[in-house]
């Protein structure tokens, strides 16, 4: 008797449902940077977007120079926020070999 | 951060991006990079941990390394990325494998435990074609036309449609007649959090006759569950949030603790003493319109909790101007104001308190909740203050300028603002008396809730929706 009372899944309507999601343009996308064949020499910005350690981006352009004593490391606190640079940030981000980017958040 | 990195690539310079280690960050980073046309661009991923001065030296190998590593095939390729197009029949199934295949693969964020891909995590009503050609009856426009995602948090460039809002309204729970509400939310950007810390919400207002019209609740427990078009409205702009707006709980929505209001959506009153908000905001009493808060938004029910007394029964029930200064004083973070009264308040404050007009206790408001000049300068949220000199929702401009001049905000910077200040100077806690934004809503009885958000609300026509 139980079974009388619980529908078999064959019985169950079905039910054709339509695509909720939205989609993505298409990107046109370009491949990365060629890396540097080593850091002798070259300028590193070490640039601090301000999140919410101060210090690390600090440290991380201290550790660098100690690691490799010829690379000129340049750490820089932007004055924009985040996101949000100004058009001194971007001169400086683009005066280097390389940027290393972050904000330890 | 990511976008940034993406376009110092672009712009010809090799970048490594130093990020916490999680799961929903990397993830979001991923797409990000991929937003701006550059493959992922390469990480160290940090203990997150923000106690930390400096990092183990094995880090510095690992930056070295990224900066001088030859790329690999897949960074140096360049192409055209084709995302999924997500059009048409989703699949056939009974009502348990329709929740199942919606709910996906639930994998999710490890702290939070698995996250649905299409649902909020309740079983939806299945989306037949039947159902969404019913609930597109609700609107006149073409079920192809394009809806413009107008969210300022998410940077996501989603291609949506009236018959994918109508999919998202009819999995709601929505009625037909709800439609033009539902694509109202859709062009405001729906719900799509932050993806950072801090509890970013969404809150929406109807104004104007389309509230009575599909029976919303402006009355007795309007935050509250019960009335079918509020609840599916704000399901609905949750599910627009996830399926056409991108959101992903501990992807790219990563806020530590989550918002009061995800969604939260309820009616103006229509016996206002003063105009409704439709005319407020430049329409006319017969149109209709909602108002959407993004960000930092809170609205704090009605409490009398600290009733003690028969004394402070009378305050907590009746409450003044001076009790909402007080409250309103306590905010952080936000540039603007929200103050909802039940109609019989809004009735005592006109007469008694002498605002003849809305405007009258927006100056008051604004007037009264300041801080002191020294508690400005010492408060990390000092920044809000300048907040005029940004765009969008900081700033008197409107999405709609034709209909609404723009409210006098203080455009100085925070710096400007105070310098020249004693340390006991009153400074005004919001951006401008049209950042305070007053709704008359409630049950019958004297009681007021109160909160805050980023400026005033922005407003969207929901009659061109219909």
């Amino acid at each position: 008797m139980k079974n009388a009372t619980i529908p078999h899944k064959s019985d169950e309507p079905m039910y054709t449902v339509l695509d909720p999601r939205a989609r993505e343009p298409e990107i046109e996308f370009r491949g990365l940077n060629p890396r540097l064949p080593a850091l002798d020499n070259k300028k590193i910005i070490v640039a601090n977007l301000h999140g919410g350690n101060e210090e690390i981006m600090e440290s991380i352009a201290a550790d660098l120079k100690k690691a490799v004593s010829s690379c000129d490391v340049v750490y820089y606190p932007t004055r924009g926020r985040w996101s949000d640079l100004t058009p001194e940030d971007w001169e400086m981000l683009l005066s280097g070999d390389a940027v290393i980017l972050g904000h330890n958040y | 951060m990511s976008r940034v990195a993406a376009l110092l690539e672009k712009k010809g310079m090799p970048v490594v991006q130093e990020s916490f280690e999680d799961p929903g960050i990397n993830r979001t980073a991923k797409q990000s990079f991929m937003r701006e046309g550059v493959p992922a661009v390469r990480e160290v991923l940090t203990p997150q941990d923000t106690t930390l001065k400096a990092l183990p030296w094995e880090y510095t190998r690992k930056f070295i390394d990224a900066l001088t590593r030859p790329l690999t095939r897949d960074e140096m390729a360049s192409g055209i990325h084709e995302p999924p197009r997500n059009e048409g029949v989703f699949m056939t199934g009974t009502y348990d494998e329709v929740q199942k295949a919606f709910e996906g693969e639930l994998v999710g964020h490890p702290s939070i435990g698995p996250i649905a891909e299409m649902t909020d995590g309740l079983p939806v009503t299945p989306p037949t074609e039947k159902r969404v050609a019913e609930m597109l009856k609700g609107t006149s426009h073409d079920p192809d036309e394009p809806i413009v995602f107008t969210g300022v948090w998410n940077s996501a460039k989603y291609l949506a449609t009236v018959r994918k809002v109508a999919i998202n309204a009819v999995m709601a729970g929505c009625k037909p007649e709800y439609l033009p509400v539902a694509l109202a939310i859709a062009e405001a950007g729906a719900c799509v959090g932050y993806p950072g810390d801090s509890s970013f919400g969404h809150l929406f207002v109807v104004s104007g006759p389309i509230a009575k019209e599909i029976g919303m609740n402006s009355g007795f427990c309007y935050l509250a569950p019960g009335n079918p078009a509020n609840m599916t409205l704000q399901r609905a702009g949750a599910l627009i949030g996830i399926n056409l707006g991108g959101a992903i709980f501990g992807i790219n929505v990563l806020e530590r603790t989550g918002p009061l209001h995800w969604g939260t959506i309820f009616a103006e009153d229509e016996n206002t003493p003063w105009e409704g908000l439709n005319e407020h905001f430049g329409y006319k009493p017969d149109e209709s319109i909602l108002l959407s808060w993004e960000g930092k938004v809170q609205l704090v029910p009605f409490q009398n909790i600290e009733v003690k007394s028969a004394e402070t029964l009378q305050e907590n029930q009746v409450g003044t101007p001076e009790h909402a200064v007080a409250a309103l004083k306590t905010l952080t973070n936000v540039t603007g104001a929200i103050l909802s009264l039940t109609p019989d308040t809004a009735c005592i404050w006109k007469e008694q308190y002498g605002f003849g007009a809305m405007r009258d206790l927006q100056n008051y408001i604004y007037e009264h909740v300041t801080w002191k000049q020294r508690v400005w300068a010492k408060n990390y949220w000092l920044h809000t203050l300048g907040r005029g000199r940004q765009s969008g929702y900081y700033t008197g401009t409107s999405n709609h300028p034709d209909r609404l001049e723009a409210y006098a905000v203080d455009t100085r910077s925070s710096t400007e603002r105070l310098a020249r200040l004693p340390g006991d100077a009153d400074v005004p806690k919001f951006v401008g008396p049209g950042a305070v934004t007053v709704i008359v809503a409630g049950g019958t009885g004297n009681a007021w809730s109160w909160g805050g958000g980023y400026g005033r609300p922005l407003a969207y026509s929901i009659d061109k929706w219909r």
